[in-house]
């Protein structure tokens, strides 16, 4: 064993001894250097400062008074520095322009040694201070560095995250970390958990009272909103962080979570209904295509004849009909075949039917039609079989011979066409000669017929012209068409065509139109 | 990229959760999943070396968070043991070292637990 080599203390008090009488009382001032860097916190500090005062004095009473209380006391003292009383001594306790408080001892005269200590040690407590702020800084420092960091790897990497209950659970641990939070319920804006953590098992979806009980039992006494500018995504709910109240800048924080959480929920949701909106877009398109290729594109209009038709969809393809076609009679005479329905609904699911319902129709009468009653049976059929749920169509198809002006049709359920003689007849409506078709199975239809003289103008139309409606909500009519028609006897088809279209424009002043539009103009010159 | 492994293995009774490398916004959920599939299989103690672990983000901390009750109800706990310096820096900053208790070698979690039992 080789002896301990003196330490700087060790010689100090050696040196101490070794000076004649008195100076032993450096021996605590000694102790006090070689003990105070243990003393971590202020109050221990002071402790020190105040058993080694009490030490040097040699007195068990005494204490070191901040001019407001006591920070170190030892029996009974007199709160009085300027006048601490018989047989008492006060110090005070100075570094600079600071002073911590003053040393009331119970000492007549107070040695050297004490006020040595209060000089040496009170810079030592400055020091001390000064440290523990510092500190308290960079922990304070650290923690807003923590939290620039994680919105730092929340921001880049929630690009990423793909669904609403992913990007919940990444925010709603973030929360949980952040704060210490334990017990955590995210409730969306229609009751669905979208993530809970030390709940226990939950059901899919919580409302009122189940939400209330839970509250009660889990202690979930903090509410916020994930909200934007304009819709609610949701709460969160949590139990008290076992941090406390949170600081203004625990706040700030957590509403800037909130805001990254609320904004990308509307990303997300942005971009769930672009990628719908495109889906949607494709199959308009396609339906359009299709619906394009359908509708005729050029009018046949056989000697004598004219023609003009169009449809306006309401939505992007709608549920509207029209066809005109030629097909050969058994004497290989030319005939006008005519067709012209409404399916009910609108957008891509009547269009789908129409699609159909106009296959059937060329298929089923490309050439002579003997009867269209027995046609439209038969149509009916093919439509009750191919159908989804309650859709049905109103149908005015037949068959004009050109030479003649014979018009044989079947009017299923449709708004009668306006047979507008151009010699001052009387208007003829033809009336529905059946229900409408892929309704009832097994319905009977029968044929209709009519002439067409020259100068006599047909118009079929779908429900969406008699009922565009104007500023107060009264349909047009079909009064105003015939009017129309009448004022000009001399028009072609396509002049009729505007003049009727441009009278329901202004009949719907501005408005528009709320259903599909189909209109077809038949003139015999 | 794979920013994040995580071993398995029993050693005592004591599951001992090996991440390496990166617990981020990105990879928090497989941690996650890990620690939720050993408490779903009852094994309540569990010890996290983080000797392999480069980084953990407060949402890997939050995976923590929401299962410690339910362990430390079952009579276990989650222990933690060979912090790299800047892993245990951020543990300290967010408060973890006074809500966890935390080893500086696996030995030493390992003597902690058998004085416990």
């Amino acid at each position: 064993m080789e002896p301990e080599p003196f330490s700087p203390f060790e010689r100090l008090r050696e040196l101490c001894t070794r000076i004649p009488e008195g100076t032993q009382e450096l021996l605590p001032i000694v102790d006090f250097l070689e003990t105070f860097p243990e003393q971590v916190t202020e109050e221990a500090l002071i402790h020190l400062v105040g058993v080694t005062a009490l030490g040097i004095a040699k007195s068990p009473q005494g204490g070191l008074w901040n001019g407001t209380r006591w920070l170190f006391l030892r029996g009974a003292a007199t709160p009085y520095p300027s006048n601490p009383g018989q047989g008492w001594t006060s110090l005070p306790w100075v570094y600079g322009d600071e002073q911590y408080g003053w040393l009331v001892v119970r000492t007549p005269q107070p040695p050297v040694a004490l006020t040595l200590l209060l000089s040496i040690s009170a810079p030592l407590l400055a020091w001390r201070r000064l440290e523990a702020t510092r500190s308290d800084q960079n922990r304070a420092l650290a923690l807003q560095l923590s939290r620039l960091n994680t919105l730092f790897d929340l921001t880049r990497n929630l690009g990423e995250v793909e669904t609403r209950v992913e990007l919940i659970r990444l925010m709603g641990n973030t929360l949980a970390g952040e704060f210490h939070i334990q017990r955590l319920l995210v409730v969306g804006a229609d009751g669905t958990v979208l993530h809970s953590r030390g709940l226990g098992t939950l059901p899919d979806a919580l409302t009122g009272d189940d939400l209330h009980r839970i509250f009660l039992e889990k202690g979930l006494i903090h509410a916020v909103e994930l909200r934007d500018q304009d819709h609610s995504h949701g709460f969160a709910y949590a139990a008290d962080p076992p941090l406390g109240p949170l600081t203004d800048e625990d706040e700030l924080f957590l509403q800037t979570l909130l805001n990254i959480t609320s904004s990308q929920l509307s990303a997300l949701e942005l971009r769930e209904s672009r990628i719908q909106a495109m889906r949607l877009e494709k199959d308009l398109e396609l339906a359009r295509n299709i619906q394009r290729r359908i509708l005729p594109k050029r009018l046949p209009e056989p000697e004598g004849w004219q023609c003009a038709a169009a449809n306006l969809p309401y939505q992007a393809v709608g549920g509207d009909l029209y066809d005109l076609w030629m097909a050969s009679d058994v004497d290989r005479s030319p005939r006008l075949h005519l067709a012209v329905a409404d399916i009910s609904g609108k957008g891509l699911p009547a269009s789908l039917m129409m699609t159909q319902l106009s296959a059937f129709l060329r298929a089923m009468a490309d050439r002579r039609v003997e009867d269209w009653g027995k046609l439209a049976l038969r149509l009916n059929a093919r439509m009750n079989e191919v159908r989804d749920r309650n859709r049905y169509a109103t149908l005015f198809m037949g068959s004009l011979n050109p030479a003649t002006g014979d018009l044989r049709y079947v009017n299923a359920g449709h708004n009668p066409p306006l047979l507008v003689p151009g010699d001052g007849r009387p208007l003829e409506r033809l009336m529905p000669t059946g229900p409408m078709v892929g309704l009832l199975p097994g319905a009977a239809f029968t044929e209709g017929r009519a002439t067409m003289r020259p100068g006599d103008a047909l118009v079929i139309f779908t429900d969406g012209v008699v009922e565009a409606e104007d500023t107060q909500g009264a349909d047009l009519g079909e009064a105003p068409l015939v009017e129309c028609v009448r004022s000009l006897p001399d028009a072609t088809a396509d002049d009729l065509f505007e003049a009727l279209l441009t009278r329901t424009f202004q009949h719907m002043a501005g408005g528009g139109f709320k259903d599909d539009v189909t209109l077809v103009v038949v003139k015999r010159l | 990229m794979a920013d994040l492994s995580i071993q398995v293995k029993e050693v005592d009774g004591v599951a001992v959760l090996r991440p390496e490398g990166f617990i981020n916004a990105h990879t928090v959920r497989m941690f996650e999943d890990a620690l939720e599939k050993l408490v779903a299989q009852g094994r309540f103690t569990i010890l996290l070396d983080c000797r392999a672990l480069n980084y953990i983000s407060s949402a890997g901390l939050g995976a923590i968070m929401g299962l410690i009750e339910t362990v430390r109800e079952n009579g276990g706990d989650i222990l933690l043991c060979n912090l790299a310096e800047n892993v245990y820096a951020i543990f300290d900053t967010l408060g973890f070292t006074q809500l966890y208790r935390v080893f500086r070698s696996d030995a030493d979690a390992f003597e902690a637990l058998s004085g416990k039992a």
